[in-house]
Parts: C-alpha cells; structure tokens; sequence
C-alpha cells in the first residue's frame, strides 16, 4: 500500500503543507520589532529576575536593555546550547558537554553522564529546586545539527530527567525527532517535537506522551512560559513543499547530505539570501525588484504565543521578504518579549506583547 | 562514475519520454481511442464471427453504413453544437414512410420522392431546432417529446397506407439505382454518404459555419459575446440533423422498397452510442466526422455481429446500452482530465551532469564577487518593465523593449526623456541594427521582426523548416531570444526552446534537454533555415570579430560555444567556455575587442545535483506546485568579459541582487556599462574606467558613419 500512496502521492506520499492561518495569520509585527542590540550568532535567552542573559557560541552574554551593547559574563569550553534559570541558578547546556550549573544551592556542579545520555542538551527546563528536565536532541548529532537531524529522519531525541541533589539521571522519553523545548507544568512536561511539527505533553515519572497540537506549520523549537501564563513558542522556520517532498525522496536527500555543504542544502533554514549557491524556488524569483512576502521560503521568522493548554492565540511573523529570520528563543523579561532572532543576529524588544499580538 | 548513473544517462538518452507528451497535445489523439477500440473491435469478432471478412458481408455492411453513418452524422452535428437529438429514430421512420408514400404509392419520380423525404426531415428538424434554439427549451426533453409525437404521427399515418406500400412497386428506375446498384465494389448509397461526410468535414473544420457550430457548442456565452448569432446557428445544427436522417430514410427506402411499423425503432440508442463511442462530447463542443465514422462502424460492427451469432436483440441492446455508459463515463473523464495527464506527462526531464564550475571564491581572481553593480545610475526606474536587452544608434538614441510588447526610444545626454517608437505586441528580446540602420528585434511568441526608424513595423519570419521527425510543429516559432547580423546581412537568432512558451521558461529549465536551436534568415531571398538544432536554451548570440563566427550561449548548459558559418571550418561547432558557475545570458562586444556576457543567475548544487537524477525532477514537476519547484537561482547575476580564447578577464556582480537580481543583457556604449534585467523595474548604467569613450556597438559591426 506504502507505494501506491508514494506513486498517487496520498497519506504518506503527500506533500501538502499547513497554510499560515488562524492563529498564524501573517503579520509584519517581527519584522518590524525594535531592535535590543545586535549579537552575532545569538542564542538562548533567560531572564533572572530584572537581568537577560543570552549565548554567543560559548560565551555567556549579559544584556543590559537601554545599554550600549552585551557584555561578557564568563566563557565555557564548549558552544551554548541550552539555558535554563530559576531564582539565580543558571542551568547551562554545552554541546556534547552536558549541563553545568551556575550559581544557586548547585553551583558548579558538572552533570556528565557517560555515552549519548546528554550529549545533545537542546532545552532545559527546572522541574523544582534540584530537578531538571532536558531535551536531548539526537544520540548522533550536535546540538546545533537539527536541519542533518531533518535531513537524516533522526528520530533518537529523549527527555532526561537530571536529579541534581542526588547526581542521578533518568532516561524520562525516547524516540523523539528532535526535541527542541520543554518547559514544566505540574506533574508533566510540555516538549516540542521539531522533527514531527508537534507538541508532546510527557508526564513524569511514568514517561506517558499525550499529543497536545500537531499539523503545525513549522518546526517548532524552544518553549518558555509567558507572564500571562501561557507558553512563548519559537520556531526554526516554516514548513516548505519542496523540503516536505525532499524528505520523502531518499535518493536525492543522501546524496544532498552526503556530497553538499550544509549551506547549500535545499533544507530549512534559520537565513537565508546570504549565498548565491543557496538554491531557489520558483516564488522566489524577485520580479520587478520585489521578492514576494508570500512566496515560498528555507527560512522565516515566528514566534507564537499559546494559552495554558498550548492552544496557539496568534503570532509574530517575519516573512519570506524579511530578515528577522530564525527564532531560536524568547523571553519576557520586565514587561517585554524579548526574541533572539539568528537570521539578522539580534535581540529585538517587543514591549507589551500581548496589547501587540491583539492589534 | 558508477554503473546505476550509467544505467541512468542510457535510460534518458535512449528513451525519449517527451514524446508521450508532445503526442498528446496533439488534436488527432482524441480519435485515436475510438480507432484503438475499433480496432480491438475486429480483432476481437474477426475470428469468433462467421462470414466476418467476407465480401457479401462488407457489402452488406456499406450499405448499413450509408444509412446509418447519415444518421450519426447529423447527430454529431447537433451534439457539437452542444445539443442532443433523441427523435433521430421518429425522424428517420416518417421520412421513410413519406418516401414509400411518395414512391410505391403515388408513382412519383425520383427527384419529387427526394425532396418530399428531405422536406419532411427539415420540417421535423425545424421544429426542434425553433424549440432548442429560439424558444431555449431543454434539448433532452424536447427531443424526447418529438421522438413520441413523431412516432406517434407515424403509426397514425402508416396503417393506413400500408397495403398500399407493400402491394405496390416503384416505377422510378433512379430509385431502385440508389438502392441496389453498385460502381465498382463500392454501393451507390456508400458513395452518396461518403461524398456527403467528406463535405461536412470541410464545413465543420474549413468553414466559418463548422467554426461557429464548434464555438457555439464549446462556450455558448462567449460564442454569444464574440458575436456569434448562437439561436440561428443551434437552429440550424437540427434541420441539417433531421436532413440527414431524412435523406438516410430516402436510401432506406430504395434499399428495402417497404416498411414494417418498428421501423426506425431504437434508432437513437444506436445513434447515440455511435456518436459518444466515437468520442464527440455530450458537452459540446469537440467532435469531428472521422469520429462519427468510427462509432458508426463500431456499432454496426457490433449489431451484424450479434445477428450472426444469432444473439437476441434485447441481449444485443443491453450490451450496447452498457457500451454507452462505458463510453459516457470515458467521455466525462477524459474532457474532464485531459490537460492533467498533459500537465503530468508534458514536462520530462533529461539527465545533465555539469562539470565543476569556473570557481567564484573571493580568491579565485577575475570570477570573485565583488559589489561593483551595487552603486549604479537608474533609466527608467517605474517606467521600464521588463527590459531585456538595450541598444544604441549613432545618434547616442536608446532602445529598449518593455514586458507590454513596445519599443521604447530614450533621448540622450541624460535618458530621463522617451517615447513609444512602435507596438509590436509580444515579449521584445534581443535587438540589433542592421547596414541600414534598422532594428531587428526577437520577440518572444511571434518571430523577428524589424521595425524601421519611423516606427513602421515588419514580420521578417515566424516560421522556419518543420524537422522530418518532429512530434510538435517545430516550424512555428515559440521563443525567439537573441540575434545578431553576420557582415553579409543575414540574420543568426536563437531560439530558446520549441516546447514552452516564454511564460513558462522554468519547465524548459526544469527539463533541461536540448530543446533550443539557431535559425538563419536571409533578407535577399527571404529564406529561413534552422542552422543548429539540440542546443540547452541558446540565449546570446554575438558575430565574432573574425567575420566567420558566431558566439552562443546555452543558459541551461552553462557554456558557451563557436559556431562557424563561413570560412574553412564551415558548419563546425567548438566550445569556448565549457563550465561556467551560472546561467548565461545574452553576449556583446566589448570596445576593447574582448566580450561582455550577462549571466542571469548562478548555479547551485542543490539544482546542479537534481540534474543528475531526472526521475527526482519529474516527480517534483508532478508533486510540488510550481511556486516551491527548485529552479536556477536568477536573483543573483553578474556580467563578465571574455576574450575570443573563452579566458574570463573581470566580473561585475551586485551581491544578492538588491538592485540587479536578474541581469539578462549588457550593452557597452562611450564608456558606459548599461545593464537589463527582463524582470527588472530599471535599467542600470555603470561607467566603466579606461573604456574606449567613442565606442558604439553600431561602428564596430558596419564601420563609422561615411
């Protein structure tokens, strides 16, 4: 049956795409955010009481808002890949490194189980004082890898619990396509599975899985709670026809893995427009001096806010003519969401974003 | 290179997929499944039936022919036009009674029964047509109605006279000529019917009656619209219907000389099987008279056939009303699917495998991008739409064609002044003047054309030798690109591809096949020849210095090639640039004696690797819309300038196409750079550093004015 579906192109074999509707109507309210200031290759927003740190490869960055630029906390022996805070604590992913802790009741503590438990720390999440949930992206890839994750079909992603009081760490959920978020609520951990465009509800400590949306229009990434009690929800891009198609001819996408640089790669992408050997699609032809807003695109930026039952509300867009691309995390942080956006490498400042998202 | 991509490259070498496309577009295929089924038909029954090849049988079955193709004849007429005659079978009967009347009963003569006959059709089929076609009553239902009330008329009529008929003979020897005698091996009435369907072919497809029955029938409101006076014309489709059928009555007649009182019976089953069986659409519109021929013959094929095998006629019946809906539902399903399976099957890929480019590293020297195009002066920014090439006269006068089919006049020194010189229509491409100082221009869709300083325009060709085995009309010309003038005066253009149209340019690109060729005209004789043919979308077209030769571009290839048309390497092709990293475009002279070459966009590996793998390009053609197909990257172009050796000297990009996405030709003129794009909203103007400042294109190809 499998190809007869692959041949009339049915169920398996389809290649259509979620439109942006609804709630993820597009708008231009990313695209034209102010900017906080401009970080190159900026990752990984937290907010610790009244300061917002952020990740610059492995350096530790301090973001005054209103302050001439970022200022350097301290420097790790391995890239940022996941940050999470509670009180001071600061839970620190590195890649293929594991988590260390950085002040609070643990600090300094290295939590680094031997193997491929942990060596892909993708999100973090506290669970209480001496608890942590984490997303482990791929048992192969780097943290930073989730478009060879894609590429590859991985689908060897876990949540990890790390019991930092008592150094233990269990293995919560696997066979995830690269868990990219988490944040707690009572009694479960929501986490969102980029790979499969979904957001998985785990319940611990028995690991069940309730799926809580799927179909979504993109790759979901990194989760955080909203003032307003919801969940902030980023995502890498949008989902593309042609990428949608890619996946399902192995042919050409092991060979493309193989034999390309990643750059070049017909795959989504955090930006875009940077090379004249990335490949085209046809809606992306600049007609008249204008590339269509709506055509087809590798990269875009959104980030979607979602009620307490991750029920989405609506969304900031950056679209296909835009360069606030790539959202890889969010955070409000004294009134303002404040997005870090890979595609321009900065942090733009969204005040009163809820009043923004309702106009 | 392993043995799979081998098996590949052999597979699209030697298979050539785009012919099952190129053979549907053809008009003959919606005859070719009747003709399949009719032949399966014989084969079928040939073997199984006695008496089946038989000559008293073939006789026996042109006469049927002549009888009953009139019949089908006429209803094809009236389903073209988009209606339906089911009284056919009342019809035929009154005019066979009207003819035994007129013949066995009154002694007319011939001529008087004939006209009778006819004249009873035409009034029948007058009052449908008045009914269908004035009133606008409902085709099925009226004729439904008529099929009783004729039927009726007729049992009313016919018992009184039949005695008569049947105890008395015709006197008229031209009346027992039409029903029995033969010319040759051929019948009387076979030949009259013949005659009559060779005529209705020429009307239906010759003349501007066929071609208003046609209009009327596909799209009644916009025949309506285009002033097409549809109630006269379906009017019309019935009285010559019901004609037909009278007419098919009269040689009935002649041929069994009486009547019984089912005559005519369950004629319209058959008729309309036969019609739709042959392929003429019950929605109008489509039908030809080789395809009423053909479900004539299937049927009656069928009919004689059953009768051998001594199968009764309500078991005959019921295999053809389920032949009907067979052919109903075929019929509904190809009209409705047909440009699908087009769309599906036209587009077929061929495996390229491009060589490792020219390298574009910021170290690589005379190909590294660079921001030189970023800062460039603007003509026409708002104003030019689709610029795809630009030129100059000695007078400093720029020339430029626009997406909207015109040729644009821009006055110097500062180009902010213009004027429309001519409308040609159609998408202008590439220009060149020619000894006498005319422009010559390649407009997409048309052909080239010359336009004259004074605005008056000229067809110079649209139409060179068909190729002997050619599947699509390659004679027309689909994509005129570029040309340029050799010194003797004929004229070498480029035509992109003869399978696309200009508006769909990236199917071309997505199949990548040979689908392009060169053509030459000569203005004394007035002769146009294809000169090469299977060259990937020859674009640019530059006369070398050495008057001998000419420069092309194959955008899809991404090379550059010499084509000698004189001299002692006649008719001989070289490659000049074979590798290089993009698309190129269109190919000027340069004032130093060197070339200026427009690439429209640059490869990319992901696009470079798919041309290796056809079957992934095919797919992708089929499941992805077009607006996410993978297409060469044309948002980021350069231009270069090449020497006649193919060594590339400088590059002038604008990174990212901010205000050049797509350059597709460059023209040098005093020092100046200016540059086209055919999607662009401008042209651009850089001012190149030691060029020659006197230098006009013009000069260097018929010297200096005298």
């Amino acid at each position: 049956m499998k190809w007869i579906d692959k041949l009339l192109g049915r169920r398996e074999g389809a290649v259509t795409v979620p439109v942006l509707d609804g709630p993820f109507l597009p708008n231009q309210k990313l695209e034209l955010a102010p900017v906080l200031c401009e970080v190159d290759e900026v990752d990984n927003l937290v907010a610790l009481g009244a300061d917002l740190f952020a990740s610059r490869g492995s350096e530790l960055l301090r973001l005054r808002p209103a302050s001439s630029g970022p200022e350097r906390v301290t420097g790790f022996d391995a890239p940022i890949s996941a940050m999470a805070g509670l009180g001071e604590a600061l839970a620190i992913g590195l890649d293929r490194e594991g988590i260390v802790v950085r002040n609070g009741r643990f600090d300094g503590k290295v939590v680094k189980p031997p193997g491929d438990v942990l060596q892909c720390p993708t999100a973090i999440a506290w669970l209480d004082e001496s608890t942590l949930a984490v997303c482990n992206g791929s048992k192969r890839l780097g943290a930073f890898d989730w478009r060879r994750a894609l590429m590859t079909h991985d689908n060897s992603g876990s949540i990890v619990l790390v019991d930092l009081a008592k150094d233990k760490v269990s293995i919560l959920t696997t066979g995830l396509g690269w868990p990219a978020g988490v944040v707690a609520t009572a009694g479960r951990v929501i986490v969102s599975e980029c790979l499969r465009h979904r957001i998985l509800a785990v319940t611990f400590p028995d690991g069940k899985s309730l799926e809580l949306i799927a179909g979504l229009p993109g790759y979901p990434a990194r989760l955080t709670r909203s003032a307003a009690g919801g969940v902030w929800l980023c995502f890498y891009s949008v989902r593309n026809q042609l990428v949608e198609f890619i996946l399902r001819e192995d042919e050409y996408r092991t060979r493309m893995v193989n034999e390309l640089p990643e750059e070049h790669w017909m795959a989504p992408s955090l930006r875009s427009g940077h090379s004249f050997k990335e490949p085209m699609q046809g809606s992306q032809l600049k007609q008249m001096g204008i590339l269509k807003p709506y055509s087809v695109t590798r990269s875009y930026g959104l980030v979607a806010c979602c009620d307490a039952n991750m029920t989405p509300i609506g969304s900031f867009h950056s679209r296909a003519d835009g360069t606030r691309h790539g959202v890889v995390a969010a955070v409000e942080c004294g009134g303002a969401l404040y997005v870090a956006s890979r595609g321009s490498n900065a942090v733009l400042e969204i005040r009163d974003a809820m009043a923004v998202l309702s106009e | 290179m392993s043995f799979s991509t081998d098996i590949v490259r052999w597979r699209y070498k030697l298979l050539p997929d785009h012919v099952i496309g190129e053979v549907l577009t053809k008009k003959w295929v919606d005859s070719a499944i009747p003709f399949l089924a009719l032949t399966l038909l014989v084969l079928c029954l040939g073997p199984f039936v006695p008496h089946f090849f038989e000559w008293t049988t073939l006789g026996n079955l042109a006469r049927q022919i002549a009888e009953f193709g009139l019949i089908v004849l006429g209803l094809a007429i009236v389903m073209i036009s988009g209606g339906i005659d089911l009284s056919v079978g009342s019809v035929f009967a009154l005019s066979v009674l009207m003819s035994l009347i007129g013949m066995n009963v009154e002694g007319w003569s011939a001529g008087t029964g004939l006209v009778a006959a006819l004249a009873v059709g035409a009034f029948c089929g007058a009052l449908n047509g008045f009914l269908v076609g004035y009133i606008r009553m409902r085709a099925f239902l009226t004729t439904l109605v008529t099929l009783i009330i004729f039927r009726s008329l007729f049992e009313i009529v016919f018992p009184q006279f039949s005695t008569a008929i049947v105890t008395n003979m015709s006197d008229s020897a031209v009346f027992e000529y039409l029903g029995t005698a033969q010319i040759g091996l051929l019948p009387v009435s076979f030949l009259i019917t013949a005659v009559i369907a060779i005529g209705i072919h020429i009307v239906l497809s010759r003349t501007r009656y066929g071609w208003h029955l046609l209009a009327v029938g596909g799209a009644r409101r916009s025949a309506y619209n285009a002033g097409i006076n549809v109630r006269w014309t379906i009017f019309s489709a019935y009285v010559c219907c019901s004609t037909l059928v009278a007419l098919s009555g009269f040689l009935f007649a002649s041929r069994i000389g009486s009547a019984a009182s089912d005559v005519g019976a369950g004629l319209e089953l058959q008729a309309l099987t036969a019609t739709v069986l042959g392929g003429i659409s019950l929605g109008g519109g489509r039908g030809t008279v080789s395809k009423a021929t053909m479900g004539a013959v299937f049927v009656l094929l069928l009919s004689n056939s059953f009768l051998a095998l001594a199968i009764s006629g309500p078991g005959a019946d019921l295999v053809l009303g389920l032949i009907l809906v067979a052919a109903v539902f075929l019929d509904v399903r190809w009209v409705k699917n047909r440009h699908k399976v087009l769309r599906s099957v036209y587009i077929s890929p061929a495996y390229a495998r491009m060589p490792d480019s020219v390298s574009t590293d910021p170290r690589a020297g005379a190909m590294a991008p660079n921001d030189k195009l970023r800062d460039v002066g603007v003509i026409g920014l708002g104003i030019l739409e689709g610029a795809e090439d630009v030129i100059f006269d000695r007078d400093d006068n720029l020339y430029t064609g626009s997406r909207h089919g015109d040729i644009l006049r821009w006055f110097p020194p500062d180009y902010q002044r213009w004027e429309v010189l001519a409308h040609i229509g159609g998408s202008p491409l590439g220009m060149a003047f020619d000894r006498h100082g005319h422009l010559n221009i390649c407009v997409a869709g048309m052909g080239l054309y010359q336009v004259e300083m004074n605005g008056t325009v000229h067809r110079l060709t649209a139409e060179t030798n068909r190729s002997l085995l050619s599947i699509i009309d390659d004679s027309n010309m689909k994509l005129a690109d570029d040309l340029d003038i050799a010194p003797d005066g004929s004229i070498y253009f480029s035509e992109a591809t003869t399978r696309f149209e200009m508006h769909d340019w990236y199917s071309d690109a997505l199949e990548s096949r040979g689908n392009g060729r060169i053509i030459r005209y000569e203005p004394k004789t007035r002769k146009t020849r294809t000169v090469l043919k299977n060259l990937v979308f020859p674009n640019g077209i530059c006369m070398s210095y050495d008057d001998r030769s000419l420069l092309f571009a194959e955008s899809w290839a991404c090379r550059i090639s010499r084509y000698y048309f004189d001299g002692p390497k006649k008719g001989r092709v070289e490659v000049v640039i074979p590798n290089l990293p993009g698309y190129p475009d269109n190919i000027n002279r340069a004032s130093d004696g060197t070339y200026w070459l427009a690439l429209m966009g640059m490869r990319t590996p992901a696009l470079d690797l798919s041309l290796e793998m056809p079957g992934f390009r095919k797919r992708m053609s089929r499941r992805c819309s077009e607006d996410a197909w993978l297409m060469p990257n044309l948002n980021t172009g350069c231009v270069l300038k090449f020497n006649e050796q193919g060594e590339v000297l400088e590059s002038y990009w604008d990174q990212g196409g901010q205000k050049h996405p797509m350059i597709t030709s460059m023209r040098e003129h005093k020092g100046v750079l200016y540059l086209c794009g055919i999607f662009n909203n401008r042209m651009g103007t850089y001012r190149l550093q030691g060029a020659d400042p006197s230098f006009c294109g013009v000069d260097s190809y018929w010297g200096h004015r005298s």
